[in-house]
């Protein structure tokens, strides 16, 4: 592997990258509660209208004479900021007004305004290109990597004090006006009947987010911006159901596509090609890195979260499908003791259990759930037999009591003939708890055998059951 | 990659008409008929996707295909020196990587409970970084020029050869008669797919279809009007058609006669003005043509509803008019009889006959006290009821009711009082407050309702009398 040279300028990189990360997560936690994601790309991309049609208005101001030299870079920077707030407010009430005129949903209404917008802004790009210095590629695709060579002899780049400034304004906001926000994202009709105004809520999310737009886009790149606004909060709302918890981790998850984006993107090419045997490459862009890393932790979050995770949830059915391996098994021998009562047995456990016709899996999942009896001493393993322990035959009494009662409660209630209760009072018999296998026995009036007249053990009676 | 916005520089605009004028007219032929059959497929499809509420799987689609483009290229450059510019190779790395986008999105759907919009803005996300940091790797390529591979955020319509046209058009013309030949079902899929499904249609397949064909279009237009604008081409005729139409069919020929027109207006004025990006204009004039559609729509343009308004508001001026009218005659006395109808605070209980309302003159000071009329809209509604032949002049500042004019005043007279006894009696409103509550209603009650009605309250109008007013009318002043 080549060796990895962290230099001072990957520091100023990944701190930047950091601090425009959590500056978009903020306001990205709303609009993925608020369902209106794509509302943060629409915004992305109008900003660039907002941009170049400040910049076109304040080389106008200069060229008219209005504005002085000294002062034409700080006009430039806040007329920056104000066309791409205005631009965005202007996206946002366009939708609304176009949505419900024209009876389209208000994803349709936005595809049309942010479009015409961008359109727009592309080509103003064009018209003023040789006026002035606006690098497309630069609004387009940020130059992180460029940050190094720019700021040398600082100890953070004006682009990361930027992005901190941004991150400061949007934490205070959030912080002051969290019980509005949140009342007004979860239940809107009762913000505005306690008087949170919806629009104001609505108009102050999209500003604050063309605001941070702004901030980082010069970093990052105005399209990428929205992976770093909407991935972060998206995992986190997976992680935890929580507000509070959910704001934090998005910053979190923040700074950590930032580090993983920018060290995978000096590493990840190279070592690819290497791979594969294609040509020597250099490092990839970090601002693209960062979003597939985003990307990366999302697609983590969407496997492995804790309760609703892919893998969790596959793990609590194989353990569930366990369980009722085990309780078969009890079940199982349970009723051969019942048949054989008396009599001494001919064949032997091991020639049907597991079921011989059972799949290659299923099979599996027997001998897991075997094991797991024998282990909590429900089972005896002598040779080749099996035999339920004491403590065994105890919970398989339970088993076949549940599934005889729940038999004669079918059949007490539902006109299905006798060879049709077997089916479900197996799937049932996994479920019933002694509160329920009570009320069913009550319910039925303390019934002694199942409708095929087999007998109904007692509950928990062992010393009855001669 | 820094020089692809400054390499085109503007030229002089003399030299750039001249440029226009010497263009081989066979060439803005092709490029036009490639762009307008890009425009027509993007139109027909994009509808079917407005109406599924996933107009903005486009969105996705288009950002994802740069990382397809991108792969496609250093795979293809990889195998083959210089193989990596063919379209059709680039064209089909982007297939695929938008389909991708469009199958993680679902993805996300169906595992987690991460919704619609946000699963998209990850998917979009995600493959258009990637893309961007391919895109950056692809440039340390030995082989092959990648500046080209930039060009697909904006789209190179002026660069277009035969070849890439003939591909376009026919992969254009795949995406509509697949269309026209599955409109039975995909209509179906848009307006009810549970529906569907149980009717038995393959309704996954057919989802899979129409997506196909999203991609399918947004991969084709990458070139001609580039990925971020393509969209547009697949969102805004759809959407301006829900001006013109509600019935599909209808709003599928609009949104493909105004994608097309888009189109065509915007190949021609970017091969006059060749500064002006291509897809920039096509998309613009799109947007132009929206606007023309929200104002100017049969279904729901703001035009229309407007003068429909304004009818509707006059009409019922008039007919406000009138009943006011009646009103002033009722509470007059007969000619002959002494003193008011009714004596002041007693409200009347009988049935009465009806007052001989023709030749009995009113003021304008009686109708403006009788309703606070804004003074313009009183005299517009005389004048117009004088055209209609409701009203004529008696003298300088007073009318009374033609023949036609009396008819309609009773009727309106007779359905308003209806529908009073109907709030009163039925809906518990108080007599006092019945009067302009019955306003809201009255001018649009349809026939059988007031037979009804009448049916109901037959005792306080035997044959069809009009009934009294349930309520004090206002002091007419004389």
């Amino acid at each position: 592997m080549q060796e990895l040279h962290w230099a001072r300028g990957d520091t100023q990189v990944v701190v930047t990258a950091a601090l425009a990360g959590m500056a978009c997560a903020l306001p990205g936690n709303w609009l993925v509660l608020r369902r209106q994601s794509m509302m943060g790309d629409a915004l992305s991309h109008t900003s660039l209208l907002g941009v170049v049609g400040a910049f076109l208005l304040a080389y106008a101001a200069r060229s008219a004479g209005w504005v002085g030299e000294a002062a034409f870079d700080g006009v430039l920077v806040l007329s920056m900021y104000a066309g791409a707030i205005a631009v965005g407010v202007l996206t946002a009430v366009l939708t609304e007004w176009i949505r419900s005129l024209g009876r389209v949903e208000s994803s349709a209404a936005l595809g049309v305004v942010y479009t015409s917008l961008f359109a727009l802004g592309l080509l103003l790009v064009r018209l003023m290109a040789n006026d002035t210095h606006l690098d497309l590629n630069c609004v387009l695709f940020g130059r992180l990597e460029t940050i190094p060579l720019e700021s040398i002899g600082q100890t953070l780049p004006r682009v990361a004090w930027i992005a901190g400034i941004s991150l400061v304004i949007n934490l205070v906001l959030v912080v002051l006006l969290f019980k509005e926000l949140r009342l007004s994202a979860f239940d809107p009709a009762l913000a505005t009947t306690v008087g949170i105004s919806a629009r104001v809520m609505h108009y102050g999310l999209m500003t604050i987010t063309a605001g941070t737009i702004i901030a980082v886009f010069e970093s990052v790149g105005s399209i990428l911006v929205i992976a770093m606004l909407i991935t972060p909060a998206a995992t986190a709302s997976l992680l935890t159901r929580r507000l509070g918890v959910m704001i934090v981790l998005s910053l979190l998850l923040a700074v950590v596509a930032a580090f993983a984006g920018h060290f995978a993107a000096l590493t990840l090419p190279s070592l690819v090609m290497r791979a594969i045997g294609g040509p020597e490459v250099e490092s990839a862009g970090t601002a693209g890195m960062i979003a597939v890393a985003g990307g990366g932790l999302f697609l983590a979050a969407v496997l492995l979260a804790p309760g609703e995770g892919v893998l969790p949830r596959l793990w609590d059915r194989l353990q569930l499908r366990i369980r009722i391996e085990t309780e078969d098994l009890l079940g199982w021998l349970y009723r051969r003791e019942e048949a054989g009562r008396g009599i001494p047995l001919s064949a032997s456990v091991s020639e049907s259990w597991p079921d011989p016709a059972a799949s290659p899996f299923e099979r599996l999942l027997s001998r897991a759930g075997e094991r797991r009896a024998i282990s909590a001493g429900l089972v005896q393993r002598t040779g080749k037999e099996l035999q339920l322990t004491d403590a065994g035959r105890k919970t398989a009494e339970e088993l076949v009591r549940s599934h005889r009662l729940w038999e004669s409660y079918m059949a007490a209630h539902f006109p299905l003939p006798e060879d049709h209760l077997h089916e479900t009072a197996a799937r049932v018999e996994h479920y019933l708890g002694p509160d329920l296998r009570d009320e069913l026995s009550q319910e039925l009036s303390l019934p002694d055998e199942d409708p095929h007249g087999r007998p109904i053990p007692g509950e928990g009676r062992i010393e009855n059951r001669e | 990659m820094n020089g692809f916005l400054f390499s085109s520089a503007m030229l002089p605009v003399a030299e750039t008409l001249f440029a226009a004028l010497q263009l081989p007219a066979y060439n803005t032929q092709v490029v036009l008929a490639g762009t307008f059959l890009l425009g027509v497929a993007a139109a027909v499809t994009g509808t079917f996707m407005l109406l599924r509420g996933q107009a903005l799987a486009g969105d996705v689609v288009s950002h994802a295909t740069l990382a397809g483009v991108v792969l496609a290229f250093m795979v293809a450059e990889m195998f083959q020196a210089g193989s990596g510019r063919s379209l059709a190779v680039l064209l089909t790395g982007a297939f695929l990587a938008g389909g991708a986008a469009i199958g993680l999105t679902t993805f996300i759907l169906r595992t987690t409970r991460i919704r619609q919009d946000a699963a998209m803005a990850i998917s979009l996300g995600v493959f258009y970084g990637l893309g961007i940091s391919l895109l950056t790797v692809a440039e340390d390529f030995p082989t092959g020029n990648v500046a080209g591979l930039s060009h697909f955020l904006e789209g190179m319509t002026a660069s277009l050869r035969l070849s890439d046209v003939q591909l376009i058009g026919s992969l254009s013309l795949l995406a509509i008669v697949l269309c026209g030949v599955l409109f039975k079902e995909l209509r179906l899929l848009s307006f009810d797919r549970d529906f569907a499904a149980t009717q038995g249609w393959p309704v996954g397949l057919l989802d899979l279809v129409l997506i196909g064909l999203i991609v399918l279009v947004a991969v084709v237009g990458l070139k001609a009007v580039g990925a971020v604008l393509v969209v547009a081409l697949l969102i805004i005729p759809p959407a301006a058609a829900r001006f013109w139409s509600d019935r599909l069919s209808r709003m599928i020929l609009a949104s493909a006669v105004i994608g097309g027109a888009s189109a065509v207006c915007g190949t021609v004025i970017s091969t006059m003005l060749p500064s002006l990006a291509a897809g920039a204009v096509i998309v613009l004039s799109g947007a132009v043509l929206f606007c023309l559609s929200l104002a100017f729509g049969t279904e729901r343009g703001l035009v229309w509803q407007a003068v429909h308004h304004r009818r509707t508001t006059r009409r019922v001026d008039r007919q406000h008019l009138l009943r006011a009218v009646y009103e002033i005659i009722e509470q007059q006395p007969e000619p002959g009889e002494q003193g008011s109808r009714y004596g002041e605070g007693e409200k009347p209980d009988r049935p009465h006959p009806e007052p001989d309302i023709r030749h009995r003159p009113v003021n304008r000071a009686q109708l403006q006290n009788c309703r606070r009329w804004v003074p313009a809209r009183l005299e517009r509604s005389l004048k117009q009821s004088i055209r209609e032949g409701m009203l004529e002049p008696v003298g300088a500042d007073a009318w009374q009711l033609t023949e036609d004019g009396a008819v309609s005043a009773q009727r309106i007279v007779r359905n308003h009082r209806l529908w009073e006894m109907y709030l009163i009696s039925q809906v518990d409103i108080p007599p006092s407050h019945v009067d302009r509550d019955a306003d809201d209603v009255e001018h649009f009650l349809p026939p059988d309702v007031i037979e009804s009605l009448s049916r109901q309250f037959a005792a306080s109008s035997p044959g069809g009398q009009i009934p009294a007013s349930p309520h004090l009318l206002p002091p007419a002043e004389q």
